[in-house]
């Protein structure tokens, strides 16, 4: 990845995320790690049944692991620059599943100075295998002038 | 590295969030309700968590709503360290079991 800075930016520039792939075992092990042990994420027989009109057809990995790779996409790219992680709005859009692969892009949407500081806003959109999105969001890097 | 320069010491990545907000609630803590599915969050982070740091949260469900037929929690959570600094802050919408 190339580190960048705040002049250089341009609307359109790209941020590309890790490839992550997801299996039984990477869901478990965030179930450790933060401690939800959600059936949604668990039990397959759980997930046989229907939730309101919505039928997973088996379990699926949390949405704060999408958040979190995310989230690692934009510091892996801020900081080498010096700038912050300030802002992240996500909506899951399709649920993720074992066996899926997963990855974040960000796109540059905006950038502004103001008197204290510069601010870029980031289209965020992560896509498994199938090149569908399982989640949209926006995010907002801060460059202090320093 | 710029940043390495700014934060003079180890922090926190931000998404820590995503690791304390059980560790940093009750068993009996509504989020932990079988079927609760996550919508969407928004973050903002204010100061990183370090070292040492002693992390409390303050949470609270702000209202409900049904939409397409799904009842949805709004809830707003407030990370402090032990001086009562913002770590970070969020919302988030859940989709409730019925």
């Amino acid at each position: 990845m190339v580190t960048t800075n705040f002049e250089n930016l341009s609307p359109g520039d790209t941020i590309d995320g890790p490839r992550f792939e997801v299996s039984r075992e990477s869901i478990r092990l965030f179930c450790d790690a933060s401690l939800d042990y959600n059936p949604l994420h668990l039990d397959d027989d759980y997930m046989k049944g229907n939730f309101g009109k919505t039928n997973f057809g088996g379990i699926i990995m949390h949405g704060m692991n999408n958040f979190g790779l995310i989230s690692r996409m934009l510091t892996d790219w801020a900081y080498p620059a010096g700038a912050i992680h300030r802002r992240l709005e996500t909506r899951w859009v399709k649920p993720v599943r074992p066996g899926d692969t997963i990855k974040p892009t960000g796109i540059v949407k905006s950038k502004q100075a103001t008197a204290k500081s510069r601010w870029v806003l980031i289209d965020v959109t992560v896509k498994n295998q199938h090149d569908e999105k399982v989640a949209t969001g926006e995010a907002m890097v801060e460059f202090p002038r320093d | 590295m710029p940043g390495r320069r700014r934060y003079r010491g180890l922090i926190a990545p931000p998404s820590i969030h995503i690791l304390l907000m059980f560790s940093c609630t009750p068993a009996d803590d509504w989020m932990r309700s079988p079927g609760t599915v996550n919508a969407g969050q928004s973050w903002n982070y204010n100061i990183p968590a370090r070292p040492n740091d002693v992390i409390r949260l303050e949470a609270r469900a702000l209202d409900k709503f049904i939409k397409r037929e799904r009842l949805f929690v709004v809830h707003d959570n407030v990370f402090f360290n032990q001086r009562d600094e913002v770590i970070c802050s969020g919302r988030g919408w859940t989709i409730r079991p019925q």
